[in-house]
């Protein structure tokens, strides 16, 4: 084997406590996971299992008052104690962010062109005439052809698919190591999201950067991504293989999700969770999925599984071992 | 075969849109759209943003006027306009709706009991003894549980919100419910739960469905048959099972090619564009 080279993004035993009315209040319990240089990773939960908060805090965007625990190193510097000029250039050059909804995320009064080129012009110090001319060609690699009429125009003049791909030209274009990119395509119609997906996968193989794509769809997650990781309340349940999770998955809380979506091939009584997903601050001292595991023993409401090593995935369940073969996975890819 | 319950012909609906420059203009939101609904039976309308699924929902819910054609309910036409508070009350009997957010479709200060009791005493004559007694098995059809009665929405999570909008729209025993995006905002495997009450109720209390919906699984396992709407149009019908296996048209070939599952690929259809 050859050793491991030293990866891109390391979240290490990842803790975070948000102020809520001046309480604290637990969102992650324990996040660790690795990104390599180039690597796509898809983050995987549903609401509130702390998929996106672990994301702001990879930015160093969490609210005042938040309190973070163990480590995010980035390319081997920990992002927690990067002073602010350090934190403006990790920010600005090292990682992108893409949101879910564009519109909100642009200013609605400034045009596409001014929005693209703040940060090449204002942080990087490009000249605007070279930062337009790349802008110009990166509009063009995400498919929009009459880029120049574009740069003239404001956020409202464009359809969401179009204004998505300005978004992912505008992530491209501070030339980041790693994206983040955060439901990115939950707003938009299934067939513009397909068209979004390619880009923004192709795009990315193509400049060899690094992804973290957190969304709530496995499916999607799995087709451009390496590694799928599955948060539950606050916690990575299970790590593995995004081209065959769905047959090999490990941990209760994954083989329920799997099994929990509606096929478009066959009617059947949906296989469903019990309860409703749980927030991170509810859970008690034993494993988070306790409360809703079909698999619950005496010691899963005790101990709190860590997350360890089996066959090629990461799995945090006492019984998965045991379980394997038993968590009425499809036997065949179809859906 | 008995008359269908729901019957549309040919309706067609125009909304007046100003242009950039400000020139006043039409814009076709649902045109030549025909579709029969039958006592008891589940219909989807299925597409993307824009497609018109939701205007022609509204429209047979009685929220929009057509702008041509005819929408007919138990035999009687739908007339848009203004309706007198007699016939607004019988139309509710019989067409209800239930929408996608269930954080803005209930009262935040009402308790699930009060917002479901408030229907009954509306339309029915029974005594207190009678509603509560009503209130409680309507929950209980929808799968909550009798500590939910006295819960204010705030409390409760989408899924559960979702079944109170569910419980609240079966109170007055309607022919027809209209479910418009009903279970797209809820977690999968809260969904799922959803999805499995929803086929449950329509088998039990034989009440049919007009499912509006993007999500080709959900319309699967929910209705029996839909129609496949594209920029105003209906551009495929027939038994869901056919539609989804055999899709015959380009765009519903294209909707379900789309949809990632296990082995899929996102395909690029616009190149990229080389320097002209």
């Amino acid at each position: 084997m050859t050793p491991a080279p030293t990866p891109l993004l390391e979240l290490d035993g990842l803790r975070v406590d948000l102020r809520v009315d001046g309480a604290l209040r637990r969102v992650i319990h324990d996040v660790s996971l690795r990104l390599g240089v180039g690597e796509a990773v898809g983050l995987v939960g549903e609401s509130g299992s702390g998929k996106s908060i672990t994301a702001r805090t990879i930015m160093r965007l969490l609210p005042r008052g938040a309190e973070v625990a163990g480590d995010v190193r980035f390319g081997g510097r920990s992002v927690l104690e990067l002073g602010a000029r350090d934190l403006r250039r990790y920010r600005a050059t090292d990682v992108a962010m893409i949101y879910q909804d564009p519109r909100a995320h642009l200013n609605p009064v400034r045009t596409i062109g001014d929005f693209l080129l703040e940060g090449p012009v204002h942080a990087v110090g490009a000249s605007r005439a070279d930062a337009t001319e790349a802008a110009v060609a990166l509009l063009r690699s995400v498919g929009i052809p009459d880029a120049p009429r574009r740069l003239r125009q404001y956020p409202h003049q464009l359809s969401g698919g179009l204004l998505q791909r300005v978004v992912i030209a505008a992530a491209l274009l501070a030339e980041p190591q790693l994206i983040l990119a955060d439901e990115p395509t939950t707003a938009l119609d299934v067939t513009t999201q397909e068209e979004v997906m390619a880009i923004l996968d192709d795009q990315r193989r193509k400049r060899g950067v690094a992804m973290l794509f957190i969304t709530h769809d496995l499916d999607l997650a799995a087709a451009v991504t390496d590694r799928l990781a599955v948060m539950y309340a606050g916690t990575v349940a299970e790590v593995g293989p995004a081209a065959d999770l769905h047959r090999t998955a490990l941990h209760p809380y994954t083989a329920g999700l799997l099994a929990a979506r509606p096929s478009t091939t066959r009617v059947e009584r949906l296989t469903t969770i019990p309860g409703r997903p749980v927030s991170a601050f509810e859970v008690g001292p034993g494993c988070v999925f306790a409360s809703r595991c079909a698999h619950v023993e005496d010691r899963c409401r005790a101990e709190r599984p860590a997350l360890r090593a089996l066959e090629d995935h990461m799995v945090a369940c006492h019984r998965a071992e045991e379980l394997r073969g038993a968590l009425g996975l499809p036997a065949a890819a179809a859906r | 075969m008995s008359a269908p319950l729901l019957h549309a012909a040919d309706v067609r609906k125009t909304f007046v849109v100003r242009d950039e420059s400000g020139r006043r203009d039409e814009l076709v939101a649902a045109d030549g759209v025909s579709f029969t609904l039958a006592t008891g039976g589940s219909l989807a309308l299925v597409g993307e943003s824009g497609s018109g699924k939701t205007t022609i929902a509204r429209i047979v819910a009685g929220l929009e006027t057509p702008s041509g054609g005819t929408v007919e309910l138990l035999g009687e036409a739908r007339t848009g306009g203004r309706v007198s508070r007699a016939v607004r009350k019988r139309r509710a009997r019989q067409v209800q709706m239930v929408f996608q957010d269930p954080y803005g479709s209930l009262d935040p200060r009402q308790t699930v009991a009060a917002c479901v009791e408030e229907v009954l005493r509306e339309h029915f004559d029974g005594d207190r003894c009678w509603r509560r007694e009503r209130v409680a098995s309507l929950l209980q059809q929808v799968g909550l549980e009798e500590r939910h009665a006295d819960q204010r929405p705030r409390r409760l999570s989408g899924g559960q919100r979702q079944r109170v909008a569910i419980a609240r729209a079966l109170a007055v025993e309607p022919r027809l419910l209209i479910l418009d995006e009903a279970v797209s905002a809820l977690d999968v495997s809260v969904q799922a739960q959803v999805i499995n009450m929803l086929v449950e109720l329509r088998r039990t209390t034989g009440v049919a469905f007009l499912f509006v919906s993007h999500d080709l699984g959900v319309v699967r396992q929910v209705t029996e048959d839909c129609l496949v709407m594209h920029r105003g149009r209906v551009v495929e019908a027939g038994p869901t099972a056919d539609v989804l296996d055999h899709p015959a048209d380009a765009y519903t070939q294209r909707l379900l090619s789309a949809i990632p599952r296990p082995g899929w690929q996102p395909r690029r259809r616009t190149a990229e564009v080389s320097d002209a």
